[in-house]
């Protein structure tokens, strides 16, 4: 599994598409999912998946272990939401937490991760 | 050559950005400082004193453009060195002006801002990295973040060197650093 990662904006998307020779047909877009569809080689916005989930009473921490096998050959990509002011939101203090948490453990597992800067990779792993 | 010169806030950034100018400048030729930013308060006006404070006797040239980057071109000798100090004052003025907001204004500047690397022969550009906090702003703040990060992308693909600052230590994405 490959984890990449950035702040919004950063081009991390078209990063993976075209370093891995994929399309959006191969990508599995998070915005409105509270639920992985394994078969797709891209996971894009993770902690959308992960806000969706906690608005629905779901928790994500067990389930995304629990997946652990099926995105061994995935690409996961994440929007770096770790910086700034702590929010004055509990929900979105939450939130910002758990994908934290969520990413250190992918990053655990990953056999590469990436940080994608203004458009540009860095291989922090 | 050019270099972009990005990170948070307070760390360095410009400091770093005026010794690689005067590195590429060579003898003879000008060395320009892009003054960007607008100032609409006192607070604004103090920083800008302090950084012309700072920018005396090392030779810079101060040229005020707000908006229109290639005007530069114009009014420069282009094969100077010129500090454009910064990206993010710069996408603010052309997106947030007296008429009213220019949602498109992304990909119109990112051509002004191409031109303006490709026709300097030397450049340095500053610019923030606001990209990583849980993004739940309004519409005209998130259009700006996406906005920047266009130009951003940009400069970080034009520029021979990419660097971040933090804690005043630069990191080189790309090339090398001269300083």
């Amino acid at each position: 599994m490959i984890l990449i990662i950035g702040g919004a904006y950063q081009g991390k998307l078209e990063y993976a598409k075209n370093e891995y020779l994929l399309t959006d047909g191969d990508v599995f877009f998070c915005e409105n999912e509270t639920y992985i569809d394994t078969s797709k080689h891209i996971v894009y916005e993770l902690e959308k998946l992960i806000f969706n989930r906690m608005k629905s009473g779901l928790e994500s921490e067990k389930y995304i272990a629990s997946l652990k096998s099926e995105l061994d050959g995935a690409i996961i990509i994440v929007n770096d939401i770790s910086c700034g002011v702590v929010p004055i939101d509990a929900d979105v203090r939450e939130w910002r937490e758990c994908v934290g948490r969520v990413c250190a453990m992918l990053a655990r597992s990953a056999e590469r991760v990436i940080r994608i800067f203004c458009g540009l990779p860095q291989v922090i792993k | 050559m050019k270099v972009f010169i990005s990170g948070g806030c307070k760390n360095g950034k410009s400091t770093l950005a005026e010794s690689a100018a005067c590195a590429l400048r060579r003898r003879g030729e000008p060395l320009y400082y892009i003054a960007t930013m607008r100032p609409h308060d006192a607070e604004d006006i103090a920083r800008i004193k302090r950084h012309r404070r700072e920018r005396q006797g090392k030779g810079f040239i101060t040229f005020e453009i707000g908006t229109d980057i290639e005007k530069a071109l114009r009014i420069a000798d282009v094969d100077g060195t010129f500090l454009l100090d910064s990206l993010t004052a710069l996408c603010a003025n052309e997106m947030f002006t007296e008429h009213g907001i220019d949602l498109g204004a992304a990909e119109r500047v990112e051509k002004q801002l191409e031109a303006f690397l490709s026709g300097v022969k030397n450049a340095v550009v500053v610019s923030d990295f606001i990209y990583a906090e849980p993004m739940m702003f309004d519409e005209y703040t998130d259009a700006y973040i996406r906005a920047l990060s266009v130009l951003d992308r940009c400069a970080a693909r034009v520029c021979d060197t990419v660097v971040e600052v933090c804690a005043g230590t630069p990191y080189i994405h790309k090339g090398e650093l001269i300083v």
